[in-house]
């Protein structure tokens, strides 16, 4: 083996601070089963630092068909204590604890329990209680997964008051080069390139990058139309024709490359509008949640490099591109050593943030406030209380164009008639009824029904009998599973019948029951949710997923 | 505690209690034609069907893991590879002491060990999918597969293909139909798709669709490195060989691999690029695919529900393609991927080339390779006459005579016909290849 370290392969994904996001996070399941079980496998196997399950239940036989982590021997034992046993076995970097207590009695007697979580995951709970746990996790500021599956169906829902993310990932960056504002060093280095000289040789002349091609272009250009940028398709052929006229020939890739990214210098620099709502909110610093208080302090600070300089902290860094190596790393330097520069701008405002000398007396006070809040989750982070990672400003820094911040929903205001996103689910089912294929909708008003069918009845519907499987002993089911649909429906402004009855047929066969696969995918996504939630790297769910494995589709609403 | 009924209820109907809901229960959007609910659907996951897995990694341990609980019972697993420590991060079949030793083993140990216990039985095989032939594949009724790479993946969806028999109406024997789900990871996505022989698109039909291995061209490593990659590349590829003649780089060894940091730091530092690190060149020598085990627990939990689904009628099956997409919130696609109409594997077509008559045998043989929708290794072909070509070690020195000779020459020597139907076969897929070359 070339690496002695196991995480070689998710680090190349989420890097050491993400692991190290990981390894600081301690995780509560309400669940033992085996929705609880294969979620927690991938949380133990990348390596949580603590995990927690609570369930009373007890290990029968049938859990032993579709839950890996209990064994014949647990039978009969507390299952949240046999499934902790053999989920630790995977990973000895990984603690954890078992509480056999049910969660309706810890919500009532200790609801003070959940506050120490990073993160709480709910497997299987009856929407009365799942509605309860949310409910405190809003309270207590905590990230909540709710998790529900039935024979071939399942829903993954997030919850968390405000998740900030630094990292998103954003596949399709348009990138941070600055073409249509060059600054000073940048400009200067790309007009002293003089791809015009008849004694830069053929070599030299097919490897001047293209953003040096593109900026002298684009200086061309706007020398010609009053400092203008291309915008019509004749001025954008005018550009071309600029950068045509640099050619030797056709046989030049980097002048391809300055044709294909063309369109880079039109597009006149811009803010995203969801970063300046997030800069604009930074502004007024207090009040936000305590556990995002480095990233509102670092926000503020950009927000305020940002009204002195009209622009973010340039992000510094530069795409492969065809080029000799050293006008590559010369235009590399460039760029990292401005990006440094405006990193010292930000770090200094940080500094007076944090130090209270930044003059404006409300803010500094606003902001002693937040470390005082950071004071408490600090405690339990082990970070100093008054220093933000300076790898942390960097790295905002770095993304601060691509910034995102989402705030969810409550179970309490998807579930209620007055605040339920009644325009969302009617939108996905009038694309139900347009195209059978293209809205899982009806599966989650199906769901709704059921748990409805669960709370009044007292059982799941169809697992009145384990043995008798015919139609006649399911038809009452199917029936008052239709009635609670009727009810559903109406009461979110839906024909009462928006519910085709096979859906419901269909839930009724399952009798409650857990079928692994489903167990296993959900799991596989709630983790891969967990990771996204903990290391605050990639965009989360928003914020539910149905999952229908009958015909291996979902889809994302957000209720 | 475990009741005396427990024990000695040998069909396990208790431990299944959750799945015998859906195996005895009939369904709505279940093909009425074929699910028939009840003891015999049970009796038949238990007791007859049979499942290979290929791979035992990260999608491999997964697998088994569903099938053991999905009622599944008699499984094999096959795998070539050992343990290595940068498994254990989702592997979680392996422990750290288990470093080393065989993937199939082990895997199959640890699932017998826990699923014992309801028949559950996996027989591992430490060895290449190549070393098996057809003979083994044909006891399998369907065939699960989790593997990284799409040679074997080629290999095994042209094996299964070429199994299949037809009779006089060229109709397929559905007993000679083995289903082939196969699925892949990368970080946070994923696929898994249902190949059923020559009733669906194919592991081929989709072989434009995947990118080119990246390759940093040779004179961009040599003449202008600009990243810390070609900085890697170079040394991989040019100084390995220099001052190593005779030995193969071994990717395994902490001592070849830091050998090939120090002299990419080295060049790196000579360039001024920034950000040559062990990692980095591990990364690149050994083309690591970043993995986790969330993604590849969900897409081994799509394919054995498809698994089950085709087994038992129980549901409708995938057709014939998920995507799940997990970096930017959560995306899913299922679609159908379409057949090829010359797919070289599933359309039995006679694929049409025309090439201008001065070109070389060995131009034939490097456009077969070049083509993105073929991508043969090593071609062999032969004409109703004659063999116009072996790529066989053995056979090769041979036929090397004739490379350099025009298709009119081949023509005119009567080694091939003008317009004649060649085959050509590839140690890289068991299917025969039919070309019919018009020369302009």
């Amino acid at each position: 083996m070339a690496t002695d370290d196991k995480y070689d392969r998710q680090l190349r994904m989420w890097g050491p601070h993400g692991q190290k996001a990981l390894a600081e996070a301690s995780v509560c399941c309400v669940g033992s089963n085996a929705i609880a079980t294969e979620t927690l496998k991938n949380l133990v196997l990348p390596g949580v630092a603590h995990l927690t399950i609570v369930d009373e239940a007890v290990v029968e036989s049938a859990d032993l068909g579709q839950n890996f982590f209990v064994e014949m021997q647990d039978v009969g034992h507390s299952r949240a204590k046999a499934a902790l046993k053999h989920l630790l076995e995977l990973n000895p970097d990984v603690k954890g604890e078992a509480v056999q207590q049910s969660v309706t009695s810890l919500l009532e007697k200790d609801e003070g329990f959940f506050q120490q979580f990073t993160l709480i995951i709910a497997a299987q709970t009856p929407q009365r209680d799942a509605v309860a746990l949310c409910e405190l996790c809003h309270r207590y500021n905590k990230a909540f997964i709710h998790l529900r599956g039935v024979g071939f169906i399942g829903t993954i829902r997030l919850f968390a008051r405000e998740h900030a993310v630094i990292e998103t990932k954003n596949e399709s960056d348009f990138g941070d080069l600055r073409l249509t504002e060059p600054f000073k060093e940048l400009k200067s280095y790309a007009m002293s390139v003089d791809v015009s000289s008849s004694s830069m040789d053929e070599v030299k002349h097919a490897h001047v990058p293209y953003v040096v091609i593109l900026l002298k272009a684009l200086e061309q250009f706007r020398n010609n139309y009053n400092g203008r940028l291309p915008s019509t398709a004749e001025e954008k052929e005018t550009f071309k024709q600029f950068i045509l006229a640099m050619r030797r020939s056709d046989k030049e890739v980097n002048f391809d490359e300055a044709l294909k990214h063309m369109f880079k210098a039109f597009k006149a620099y811009t803010i995203d509008s969801s970063v300046k709502a997030i800069l604009d909110d930074a502004k007024s610093i207090s009040g936000h949640e305590p556990n995002n208080t480095a990233f509102w302090i670092v926000a503020k600070a950009v927000a305020q490099f940002e009204s002195a300089c009209g622009r973010l902290p340039l992000s510094g860094t530069l795409p492969d591109m065809t080029a000799d190596t050293d006008s590559f790393i010369k235009l590399q330097s460039i760029y990292r050593q401005r990006a440094e520069g405006d990193v010292a701008a930000v770090r200094a405002s940080v500094s007076s943030f944090l130090s209270g000398t930044d003059g404006d007396s409300g803010a500094g006070t606003a902001v002693m406030g937040v470390i005082n809040g950071m004071r408490d989750i600090n405690e339990t982070h082990h970070h100093h209380p008054t220093k933000i990672d300076d790898e942390y400003i960097q790295r905002f820094c770095k993304h601060a164009h691509s910034i995102a911040l989402f705030r969810y929903r409550t179970l309490a205001e998807e579930t209620k008639p007055d605040t339920a996103m009644k325009d969302n689910i009617r939108e996905s089912y009038d694309e139900f009824t347009a195209d059978e294929t293209s809205s899982e909708v009806p599966w989650y008003l199906a769901l709704a029904a059921w748990e409805v069918f669960r709370e009044e009845k007292g059982y799941v519907a169809g697992a009145k009998t384990d043995h008798d499987h015919s139609d006649d002993t399911l038809a009452g089911d199917v029936e008052a599973l239709k009635g609670c649909a009727r009810r559903v429906c109406t009461a979110l402004d839906l024909p009462a019948d928006a519910v085709p009855d096979k859906y419901l047929q269909e839930l009724v066969r399952y009798g409650g029951c857990e079928l692994h696969t489903t167990a296993s995918f959900l799991g596989g996504v709630a983790s891969q949710e967990a990771v996204k939630l903990i290391t605050k790297q990639w965009i989360p769910l928003q914020n539910t997923l149905i999952w229908n494995g009958l015909h291996s589709r979902g889809a994302v609403l957000e209720l | 505690m475990v009741g005396d009924g427990d024990v000695v209820m040998s069909d396990g109907a208790d431990r299944h209690k959750h799945l015998c809901k859906v195996l005895y229960r009939k369904s709505p959007f279940a093909d009425e034609d074929c699910f028939q609910p009840g003891e015999e659907t049970r009796k038949y996951l238990q007791e007859e069907c049979k499942v290979l897995v290929i791979g035992a990694g990260g999608l491999g341990c997964e697998i088994l893991k569903d099938l053991a609980l999905s009622g599944f019972r008699d499984i094999h697993v096959i795998d070539m590879d050992t343990i290595d420590i940068t498994n254990l991060n989702r592997q979680f079949l392996f422990r750290s002491r288990d470093v080393g030793r065989p993937k199939a083993d082990v895997a199959a140990d640890f699932i017998n060990r826990r699923c014992g216990h309801m028949g559950v039985n996996v027989t591992p095989h430490n060895c290449k999918i190549q070393d098996y032939a057809e003979d083994f594949y044909s006891q399998f009724n369907v065939i699960i597969a989790g593997l990284d790479n799409i040679t074997a993946r080629r290999w095994i969806n042209s094996l299964l293909h070429t199994m299949v028999e037809f009779d006089e109406d060229e109709n397929p024997d559905g007993s000679t139909i083995k289903p082939l789900l196969d699925g892949g990871t990368e970080g946070l996505k994923g696929q898994s798709r249902v190949i059923i022989p020559y009733m669906t698109s194919c592991f081929d039909c989709s072989l434009d669709s995947f990118p080119p291995q990246v390759n940093y061209p040779m004179c961009t490593i040599a003449e202008t490195p600009r990243l810390p990659e070609h900085c890697i590349e170079y040394v991989l590829v040019v100084e390995w060989d220099k001052h190593f003649p005779n030995r193969k780089l071994n990717t395994d060894s902490p001592q070849d691999m830091k050998w090939i940091f120090d002299q990419a730091k080295e060049r790196a530092d000579t360039f001024g690029i920034r950000g040559v690190t062990y990692s980095l060149t591990m990364g690149v020598v050994k083309r690591i695919i970043p993995a986790v085990a969330s993604t590849n627990a969900l897409i081994a939990a799509s394919l054995v529900n498809e698994a089950l689904k085709i087994s038992t009628y129980c549901g409708p099956v995938l057709n014939t393609y998920m995507m799940y997409m997990g970096n930017e919130g959560v995306y899913i696609h299922t679609f159908e991927y379409e057949k090829k109409d010359d797919c070289l594997v599933c359309s039995g077509t006679i694929r049409n080339l025309s090439m201008p008559a001065a070109t070389s045998l060995q131009g034939l043989i490097d456009s077969l390779c070049a083509d993105p929708s073929l991508k043969l290794q090593r071609p062999s072909i032969t004409s109703d006459k004659a063999v116009v070509f072996m790529s066989s070690p053995l056979l090769r020195k041979d036929h090397e005579y004739k490379l350099p000779m025009t298709l009119r020459q081949l023509v005119d020597e009567g080694v091939l016909g003008e317009n004649e139907v060649l085959i050509v076969t590839d140690p890289i897929i068991p299917s025969k290849l039919k070309i019919r070359i018009a020369l302009t």
